[in-house]
């Protein structure tokens, strides 16, 4: 029995070593559950709590893999370009990347984003959390982020996910986010 | 065996001289003096007026990951570019210093001077400048002076070779427009130079002055084949020139810039310094500023290496046959 018991366990633990080891990072949030909490150094110089949004705003969490990689700039600015529309929706956007708090820093200055970059680094652990390291095996060595959304509503709640595998070249429109979260905002 | 006073006494000597070695070893004041380790990484504060890292920044960071230092760990780049806003790079430069950067790496004489207005404490490397001395950034190229040195090239001297350059692969050239910021003082030698050369290549240099990125906006979009033979690209991003230029190329129009960078993304050539390798001396004199040299006893550098980039593409969908000769010499041809 306690040898039944403990093969179990074992079992679980590998399981878990598994998941915990993979280049992928943790097993990542789903849509329905509630988001893990957080708090990260950001481009306005003080810490953010996903928390502290929750009551109020809904959440945009924009994984981004690299400060400076045209296509990440690219992304970043379409938000820029569109966040009126974020803003009448009543969604906060939050940028995070696995780079250095000065390297996002200058990078939004010099975009001047209305909207502030996270710094997951070095833990990278919400990362890990959420959409993982990026697939491409070059870049999972460096610890860079998939590209990936995550919309959060005022309960907290994750209501819908974008993984974007290998998309490093790909600039994601706002608008499929945008319509996700006019349906979820009742609007 | 009995030995004499003397011997006995100089055996004494030495090893009280050894014992007193070994404490001082072992004591604070013997212990090899180590630097305090740093608990965070170096900042490089990258300013420019374009639009995001250039190949100098590659150069340098890649300079710097080949010297043994780990990004991340042992440095980190951050990039405050301006969008082809020479104004905008004071404040940018009183930003970086106010973030407490170690080094301001200025890429282009505007940011080198904008670095220079605001700061005579933190050391700046510049990279992409033409003619320092004459500009006024440094005194000499063996002692630059204050806080600064950098890596010079030869932009300005190779202007008129552009030029024969531009020639040699556009048959018939003969009228070739200049688009420069009016106020730029670089853009200024830029055309005193070009004048000259134009005037013995017996080529009609067709300036103009530009003063918004609205006024290079309508003026480029305007020119049309006829009005002129080529287009020849001013270094400085300001007012987004180069991108204009480049713009020209697809309305059929050849055009000539100073690096591979621009003929990757559809000019027809390209004939000047290699940028990333700029960016990769730096990272030397970087790596000397942050080991403890002041920037004033670091002589300038000069990078000669050029680089000769035709993008055949281009040249088919202009009509243009380039020359055997031109093809043999060029070190890159873009299929």
């Amino acid at each position: 029995m306690v040898a039944h018991r403990l093969s179990k366990l074992i079992v679980a633990g590998f399981l878990l070593a598994v998941a915990l080891m993979s280049p992928h990072g943790t097993i990542a949030v789903e849509v329905g559950e509630q988001a893990p909490d957080f708090a990260l150094p950001s481009t306005t110089g003080e810490q953010i709590r996903l928390s502290e949004f929750r009551g109020k705003k809904l959440v945009l969490l924009e994984f981004y893999g690299v400060d400076f990689a045209p296509t990440c700039v690219a992304n970043l600015s379409a938000r820029k370009a569109d966040y009126q529309k974020f803003e009448e929706l009543n969604i906060q956007i939050l940028g995070i990347s696995t780079n250095h708090p000065f390297s996002q820093k200058t990078l939004a200055e010099s975009l001047q984003l209305p909207y502030p970059l996270l710094s997951d680094f070095p833990d990278l652990q919400v990362t890990q959390l959420y959409g993982g390291l990026s697939r491409n095996p070059v870049l999972v060595k460096k610890g860079i982020a998939e590209r990936a959304f995550f919309l959060i509503d005022t309960h907290g709640m994750v209501r819908r996910k974008w993984i974007v595998t290998g998309g490093e070249d790909i600039v994601v429109s706002s608008e499929p986010l945008l319509k996700e979260a006019r349906q979820i905002a009742g609007k | 065996m009995r030995y004499s006073t003397r011997t006995r006494v100089l055996v004494a000597l030495a090893v009280l001289v050894v014992l007193a070695a070994v404490a001082l070893a072992l004591s604070p004041f013997g212990a090899k003096v180590h630097a305090p380790k740093r608990t965070r990484p170096f900042l490089i504060g990258a300013l420019n007026d374009s639009w995001g890292p250039t190949p100098q920044v590659a150069g340098l960071r890649d300079g710097l990951l080949a010297l043994g230092y780990r990004e991340g760990e042992r440095f980190v780049i951050g990039v405050r570019f301006t969008q082809g806003d020479l104004a905008a790079l004071p404040g940018a430069a009183r930003q970086l210093v106010a973030d407490g950067v170690d080094v301001i790496f200025a890429d282009h004489d505007d940011a080198a001077r904008a670095a220079q207005q605001v700061t005579t404490q933190v050391p700046i490397v510049f990279a992409m400048v033409g003619d320092p001395v004459g500009l006024g950034l440094i005194d000499t190229f063996a002692h630059p002076g204050a806080n600064i040195t950098g890596v010079a090239d030869l932009h300005l001297e190779l202007g008129p070779k552009r030029l024969d350059v531009f020639r040699e692969i556009v048959p018939g050239l003969h009228r070739v427009l200049f688009p420069y910021h009016a106020s730029d003082a670089y853009a200024a030698a830029e055309v005193r130079q070009l004048r000259l050369a134009a005037e013995r290549l017996g080529i009609v240099l067709v300036e103009r002055a530009l003063r918004t990125q609205e006024e290079a906006r309508a003026a480029l979009a305007a020119v049309h084949h006829g009005e002129v033979d080529g287009i020849l690209a001013p270094r400085c991003c300001a007012l987004n020139i180069p991108g204009f230029v480049l713009e020209a190329t697809q309305r059929g129009i050849p055009t000539m810039f100073e690096t591979g960078f621009w003929v990757e993304r559809g000019a027809l050539a390209g004939y000047g310094q290699d940028f990333y390798h700029s960016g990769q001396m730096a990272a030397r004199l970087v790596d000397k500023i942050l080991t403890g040299t002041k920037p004033s006893e670091i002589p300038v550098e000069v990078n000669a290496k050029l680089e000769y980039v035709i993008n055949l593409k281009v040249a088919s969908a202009l009509g243009l046959a380039i020359p055997r000769e031109a093809l043999y010499r060029a070190d890159r041809l873009i299929q």
